[in-house]
């Protein structure tokens, strides 16, 4: 196991200890990669985010040592529920993920797959579903919901004029605060948009935020009717 | 109901509307006090007013940094516990904690499920320090 939190690595230790596995911990992809070149292990859990080296590189570097030869089951654990933490564990050589926080359920059923090949395993929940333009499964309050329809024009008139000044540097802060108003509100596929911008304000295609504020704000528009309708009842 | 969250007081601090009621709703539904601030700039004097055991930081927010502000805070005569809040990358963000005294970090999701989980882990590490509370 690999993880840097003193809670995860606890909390998963127990459940894998009552699984019935030996496990052995190690706190970031470096020291992971040194173990696995000195010991064979039936599965390797990777948070993928941590100090010194994260689990993405460490995974990359475990898979090249290995080049052709006998593969490790390596398993991401990612704290997003989000389609692109999903296809960046897997398109970077792991097997499999699990999304924080943890289920025994999920634990079992994952090793139990890696270890033994026997698993029935059900699919993941959100974290196989795409970067929604809002989070269905999401609670909003109406109050929520009538302050996100009144900041996210200005947000987005504020992005729209650094963007059009070249000053990357201002882009790459409003592009900041507005992936924080969407990752509150289950904006993802708006938020993964200010994500890849905040990385390359100059690849920023102004077009498509614009596309996906549109059609947040018609889906926060629905939900805000529908809650409406709901209390009207 | 976990036990961390019994009676507590949480200051949220972050320049985002949105950001400040959705995170209030996180909490108070979770059995927290919550008092937000929409600006890091005051905060040792409102901390001081307010008394909260747990102030939550943005970090990237106008004025004053939170890791600074949460520098200053390590000053009050009865300091609270402080977690970054950010959407900052969670590498960066530990690093920040380390160096700013915070005891862990809280990354923003909408989900009050993985909020709450974030925030168990971060206030569990203070039950095995009882100093720290």
């Amino acid at each position: 196991m690999v993880e840097d939190n003193p809670v995860n690595q606890e909390v998963v230790r127990e459940m894998l200890t009552e699984l019935g596995h030996e496990v052995e911990l190690v706190e970031n992809g470096k020291l992971a990669v040194e173990a696995s070149a000195n010991a064979d292990f039936a599965l390797v859990l990777m948070d993928c985010q941590m100090p010194v080296m994260n689990g993405y590189d460490a995974t990359r570097a475990i898979r090249a040592r290995e080049g052709g030869g006998p593969r490790t089951p390596i398993i991401g654990l990612t704290a997003h529920a989000m389609r692109g933490d999903a296809e960046r564990a897997t398109s970077i050589g792991m097997d499999d993920y699990l999304t924080k926080p943890i289920t025994m359920a999920r634990l079992r059923d994952v090793v139990a797959h890696w270890i033994d090949g026997a698993g029935a395993r059900e699919p993941a929940p959100s974290a196989e579903a795409p970067a929604t333009v809002l989070d269905p499964a999401v609670q909003r309050s109406a109050r929520v919901l009538t302050l996100a329809l009144a900041q996210l024009p200005k947000s987005l008139s504020r992005v729209t004029e650094a963007a059009r000044s070249g000053d990357h540097e201002a882009l790459a802060r409003e592009v900041h605060k507005l992936k924080g108003s969407c990752l509150a509100l289950g904006a993802g596929r708006l938020a993964a948009i200010c994500a890849a911008a905040q990385e390359r304000p100059a690849d920023l295609d102004i077009g498509e935020l614009e596309a996906a504020a549109r059609e947040l704000t018609v889906a926060m528009e629905g939900e805000s009717k529908a809650r409406a309708a709901e209390s009207a009842r | 109901m976990s036990i961390l969250r019994k009676k507590r007081r949480v200051m949220v601090v972050d320049d985002d509307e949105i950001v400040l009621e959705v995170t209030r709703e996180h909490l108070q539904l979770a059995g927290f006090e919550v008092v937000t601030r929409a600006s890091s700039l005051g905060t040792s004097a409102a901390v001081a007013r307010e008394k909260p055991d747990v102030v939550l930081m943005d970090v990237d927010i106008p004025g004053l940094a939170g890791d600074a502000a949460a520098k200053l805070l390590a000053d009050q005569a009865r300091p609270p516990i402080v977690i970054l809040y950010s959407s900052a990358p969670k590498e960066k963000l530990v690093e920040l904690a380390r160096r700013c005294g915070a005891i862990g970090v809280i990354e923003k999701t909408a989900s009050r499920e993985l909020f709450l989980a974030q925030l168990d882990a971060c206030l569990a590490t203070t039950v095995r320090r009882p100093s720290a509370i």
